[in-house]
């Protein structure tokens, strides 16, 4: 939507009186924001490589055998979740950028459409972290047979995972996944609640009076970087 | 105040000004590109078994490796397309990216922090016990640590240098 940014002549585009990269302030302050976000998330993916490289071969979960659950399904299948949840989210971005594309053709129909279904994603995506985090919360049936033994002489037996122990190996592990989910969740979660905003204002008319749909690229924006934290978080927290 | 523009130039809408036809074919290209990467990820995850040996198609290194690329695949996928940065002047590109590559370094050198963690054993329980009773003229202690004392308590360490 922009057009080059031109200096008078004569004068660097440097000197004051244009955008130099030719984009927004709000948009350039988003792309920041976004820029100081990914360190953020890094920070927390690089100290769970650390401590995974840490611990002791084997003592580590393997996800694909912790996160094995479907709904409506009662035996085992590794991964199928978690890739529903990506492709998901992979969706969401796909809408998002649709109404994005209609923003920029002021068709305030289309982005009604597909900035509803982007909210719907999201709140799709959420409530199956929350089955996530509830199946792994609950663990298995079998559990963990303990060494420690109870007052009636039988062994301790620990059942799924929280910020205490973990059923399923490394203590941390359960640690390191609450916390980096539940931070990746907390972002979907104000994304959802941004769109809203930006879908209410749309609804009401308020970027056809000013003249264009920039506010929802900037949503747009911080909605793809949800998308591109979660590909991470997939990567090493399932796949690897 | 809707009117207030930054200076810099951008298409308005003029009311009643014709609305063009979608243009969305490129972003269902990027779609089919993100979930083929995905689906073979995925696959590759399931038919690769890793620890247990049955199929090993890829040692978990290549795996790794080959997960770490592909990801970097979607993301310039999500950043250059979705995020519509190709889009952008060449300076803003530069700032964008450069600035992240240098995660890069960072990772390789925490990765090999933990390694390092993990073989010289410095943040077991006993380490701080260690250095106390060494610096106190225990250097008996060390038999203790290396005999899996690391696992026990303070004061179960202490008990065991006295008998």
């Amino acid at each position: 939507m922009a057009h080059s940014a031109s200096a008078p002549s004569g004068k660097s585009i440097w000197s004051g009186g244009v955008a130099p990269f030719n984009v927004s302030y709000g948009k350039m302050m988003m792309w920041f924001f976004l820029i100081s976000d990914t360190f953020t998330f890094s920070s927390l993916l690089i100290s769970y490589g650390v401590m995974r490289n840490k611990a002791e071969n084997g003592f580590w979960p393997a996800p694909d055998e912790v996160f094995n659950h479907f709904p409506f399904y009662d035996g085992h299948i590794k991964l199928a979740f978690v890739s529903l949840m990506t492709f998901i989210l992979i969706m969401s971005s796909v809408t998002m950028v649709l109404a994005v594309e209609a923003g920029h053709r002021f068709d305030k129909k289309a982005v009604v459409k597909w900035l509803s279904w982007t909210v719907v994603g999201g709140f799709l995506f959420l409530g199956s972290q929350a089955w996530e985090w509830y199946h792994f919360i609950e663990g298995t049936a079998a559990g963990k047979v303990t060494d420690l033994i109870n007052p009636d002489g039988t062994n301790y037996v620990i059942h799924g995972a929280n910020l205490t122990y973990n059923e399923y190996g490394a203590q941390l592990f359960a640690n390191f996944f609450f916390f980096i989910t539940g931070f990746h969740g907390s972002h979907v979660f104000s994304g959802v609640i941004l769109n809203i905003i930006v879908l209410i204002m749309v609804i009401k008319g308020v970027m056809a009076r000013r003249g264009h749909y920039e506010m929802v690229e900037k949503v747009g924006l911080y909605w793809h970087f949800v998308d591109l934290v979660w590909v991470f978080v997939f990567t090493f927290f399932y796949l690897i | 105040m809707d009117m207030q523009m930054d200076h810099y130039h951008m298409h308005t809408y003029v009311p009643g000004q014709p609305i063009e036809k979608p243009q969305t074919k490129w972003i269902w290209k990027v779609f089919w590109i993100l979930l083929a990467v995905t689906a073979v990820e995925v696959s590759f995850a399931f038919l690769n078994d890793g620890g247990s040996g049955h199929k090993n198609y890829l040692p978990a290194v290549g795996e790794k490796w080959l997960f770490i690329s592909l990801t970097l695949v979607k993301a310039f996928y999500i950043v250059f397309h979705f995020m519509h940065l190709k889009d952008e002047k060449f300076n803003f590109k530069l700032t964008i990216s450069l600035t992240t590559t240098f995660l890069i370094y960072f990772i390789a050198l925490m990765m090999y922090e933990g390694y390092a963690l993990r073989d010289n054993q410095m943040i077991r329980p006993d380490f701080f016990h260690r250095i106390y009773h060494e610096s106190h003229g225990g250097a008996a202690h060390d038999d203790a640590a290396a005999h899996g004392a690391a696992e026990h308590g303070a004061s179960e360490l202490q008990e065991e240098s006295h008998h």
